[in-house]
């Protein structure tokens, strides 16, 4: 069964795909979304890639990804108006998401004063959260990133260290504080509406600070700072082989045995003090150099599979094609398929193990405002003068 | 259960009060999953082996002061069974039929020969809630799978799209076992969720690869829409200058600048008003030009002092923050994602990274008040065995 069924969530957010990910998370278990879009798209719809490069809000991927399965409605949050019917929607919610600064807060009545008679979850994710002396400085994706801590040391290795820093790919550290709300709505509805309205103020950068959480517990007790050069292994790594890449890690001793039997033993291997990591350390450019000459004629699956049946880490660098060809992952369930422009796409659930049943056909991505009347007449009872006089207006 | 004499007891405050969690796991993921558990309300008993150590335990000077152990294992309770044991094994199915969360990384096969896996908790205990860690989940054709966090990366997909232009795919070192440790956080309280409604408990298969997958979910649709694409670093597409730009210090100042008034903010400051590059589409076609620009004035100020300058002027701008750095940021101190023991108190480092929810602004009675007072410190080796065993009835051996 759906754990969340006839729970409805209400997102209130101008761009954070974190609010957008933490919704599609809700959805997944099987809550009503509604997101909240101004008149004219959400950001998230322009923000491609497009199909075709057609541009058509509709279908990037992004919006795809994150607002399958969403219901769309309108509402400028600038317009005068918009407090009052806003407040409407949010009476029936169960829970509200949303990425508003102070600003916005106050004018559209969303401060947790004017939310306490309420007995919704509420969850705002902000840059740098709403309190403390960042709360108010100037972010995008690519700053608070670069806030949060993991960037400063990626990639690891010494190669590139007149080269800066890097965030991770795409969008993945803005799902990541995403993935944290959803969990704190859960741990929320656990706890049941008779613990009335509660409020959480989310950090974009708090949450990506956690992921180095090893790395900051150096500093406090070492005062040993992390970079790209302090974080790389004895050896092996991002490592070519003949159609691809793979990734060596060797951390055991018989680990490193079943390496070296699956080379068939060269000379220069066999050397029993390499069972160690220390000399494996000491020595790791020679190995890692050595060891490329015998991947440049594996094929990555192939050794991949040998790798693993003798308890070796060794694995391909997988790449997004290799991601949708991945039997493994379709044998559990990660994939839907969801329509777009008349085409199936083939989309991968937000959630890495099934506890509801999977749902190989997936919803589509909602138009601009297609649910503005199931929401505004049906669920808020506006009559259809009102709606019309709220398109009129340009409120909706 | 009556409060011990470290303060722990099972009336913890937190959306999960009464929850029993039971941890039997090593190194970060799975111990960092019960702890956010802990952390959000739940009684927390980790089970570990005196004979074999949790590897963040060997890394310190003894086996209760080690930093690696303590960032993953404050406020639990640590009771010591050897699980070749069957006495051992009895117990741990004792405490297994009164948890509602049992959190593993130790793989099931493993734990069907020691007779404590899943489907031996799960006769006396229908309703438990069983999350299990793997590299890619306990079924399918790669289940046997080895890894560690840049293996998840790699298997991610996350990897091949992360690095340099014109580089290798990257090695990332960190933040996958996190990201692993909030998702089975998440899919174990949505299970107890189902648990209430239905009576049943829940297999949570998680595997990690998938963990990192959904991070990349969009990327995963344009394959299908654009094919391959190449790494792009840092890069905003259609934005200049998006980037991160070398300082004075031998250090980095992320910077992007969407608009032309912010532009023209930015022209002014640096002293360089160059009327071709005041459009945003102008700006991005002459891309190398602007870059140039604001390498130019970066190298010239610390990336404190430039991020100071361009915030001054609500240009989004920071430093590439190392952990030094984060460390000491005021910024997250009130916001109390730190916490900060008695330096006198020896238990373990006196300084740690707490949970990203304690905000001084939130209106959440049961999440705040388990932020007022500090958590209990991570257990030493077995230091609740007869309390948590007393409790069940039984003595330690």
């Amino acid at each position: 069964m759906d754990t969340l069924h006839d729970l409805l969530v209400v997102e209130v957010a101008k761009s954070s795909l974190g609010v957008a990910y933490a919704g599609l998370i809700l959805g997944e278990l099987g809550a009503t979304v509604v997101k909240v879009e101004p008149p004219g798209g959400h950001a998230t719809r322009r923000l491609g890639p497009f199909l075709d490069g057609d541009g058509d809000l509709d279908h990037g991927a992004t919006f795809v990804y994150t607002d399958r399965g969403k219901q769309s409605v309108t509402l400028d949050l600038d317009h005068p108006a918009a407090p009052g019917l806003l407040a409407k929607l949010l009476a029936k919610a169960d829970v509200i998401l949303d990425d508003l600064d102070a600003a916005d807060r106050e004018r559209l009545r969303m401060t947790p004063a004017a939310l306490a008679h309420t007995s919704a979850i509420h969850v705002s994710l902000r840059p740098f959260g709403l309190y403390g002396d960042w709360a108010a400085y100037a972010a995008t994706p690519l700053t608070v990133s670069h806030a949060g801590g993991e960037s400063f040391i990626n990639p690891s290795g010494h190669e590139h260290l007149d080269r800066p820093p890097l965030k991770l790919a795409g969008h993945a550290q803005e799902y990541d504080p995403g993935s944290v709300a959803a969990m704190l709505v859960l741990a929320g509805l656990f706890e049941g509406p008779s613990a009335g309205y509660r409020y959480c103020d989310l950090s974009e950068q708090d949450v990506q600070a956690t992921m180095v959480r090893p790395e900051i517990v150096t500093a406090f007790t070492t005062g040993v700072e992390e970079t790209r050069a302090t974080r790389v292994h004895e050896f092996g790594g991002p490592l070519p082989c003949s159609d691809g890449w793979v990734h060596v890690v060797i951390k055991e001793a018989d680990q490193w045995l079943g390496l070296v039997e699956l080379m068939g033993s060269p000379d220069w291997a066999v050397d029993p003090r390499y069972c160690t990591r220390e000399a494996r350390f000491e020595d790791g450019f020679m190995l890692t150099h050595m060891m490329c000459d015998w991947l440049s004629r594996q094929r990555r699956h192939d050794l991949m599979a040998k790798a693993q049946a003798r308890g070796v880490p060794i694995v391909a660098i997988e790449t997004p094609a290799d991601i949708l060809a991945a039997e493994q992952l379709a044998s559990r369930g990660l994939f839907q398929r969801v329509p777009v422009d008349g085409r199936q796409v083939t989309a991968v659930s937000p959630l890495p193990a099934r506890i509801t049943p999977a749902r190989p056909e997936g919803p589509r991505a909602p138009r601009v405002g297609e649910h503005n009347h199931a929401v505004y007449a049906g669920l808020l009872g506006l009559t259809t003068e009102e709606l019309d006089a709220a398109v009129r207006n340009g409120l909706i | 259960m009556p409060p011990s004499a470290t303060g722990s007891s099972d009336r913890r405050s937190g959306p999960l009060a009464g929850v029993k969690v039971v941890e039997l796991a090593s190194v970060w993921a799975g111990p960092c999953s019960a702890m956010l558990m802990g952390l959000l309300g739940a009684s927390v008993v980790k089970v570990e082996s005196v004979e074999r150590p949790d590897l963040t335990r060997r890394s310190g000077v003894d086996l209760n002061s080690s930093p690696s152990f303590h960032l993953a294992n404050v406020g639990k309770r640590s009771v010591a069974l050897e699980l070749d044991r069957p006495r051992d094994v009895a117990l741990f199915l004792e405490l297994a039929a009164e948890a509602a969360v049992v959190i593993t990384n130790i793989q099931p096969e493993s734990l069907g020969r020691k007779g404590v896996s899943y489907e031996h908790c799960r006769a006396r205990n229908p309703g438990l809630v069983w999350g299990q860690i793997s590299t890619s989940g306990t079924e399918g054709p790669e289940k046997h799978f080895k890894g560690y966090a840049p293996s998840f990366n790699a298997l991610s997909g996350l990897s091949s799209l992360t690095g340099y232009e014109d580089g290798t795919p990257a090695e990332m070192r960190s933040g996958g076992d996190m990201r692993v440790a909030y998702d089975l956080t998440l899919l174990c309280i949505a299970a107890l969720l189902q648990r209430r409604a239905t009576g049943e408990g829940k297999f949570v298969d998680l595997s990690c690869r998938e963990v990192l997958t959904a991070r990349i979910g969009d990327q995963v649709i344009d394959h299908q829409y654009r094919g391959a694409r190449p790494r792009t670093g840092n890069e905003q597409p259609g934005i200049a200058p998006a980037g991160v730009y070398p300082c004075a210090n031998e250090d980095w100042l992320a910077v992007e600048i969407r608009d032309d008034a912010a532009w023209a903010r930015f022209a002014a400051l640096a002293g360089d008003d160059r009327p071709r590059l005041r459009d945003a589409i102008a700006r991005w076609e002459h891309r190398e030009e602007v870059e140039a620009l604001v390498s130019g004035w970066t190298q010239q100020r610390t990336s404190s002092d430039a991020a100071a300058e361009l915030q001054a002027l609500d240009i989004a701008a920071s430093p590439s923050m190392s952990n030094m750095r984060l460390a000491e940021l005021p910024h997250l101190w009130q916001r109390r994602l730190y916490w900060q023991w008695d330096e006198q108190d020896d238990r373990g480092p006196s300084r740690l990274v707490s949970a990203p929810w304690g905000s001084p602004a939130n209106a959440w009675e049961s999440l705040s008040v388990a932020f007022e007072a500090l958590p209990p410190r991570a257990p030493h080796l077995g230091e609740h065995t007869d309390e948590v065993l007393g409790a069940l009835g039984v003595t330690a051996g």
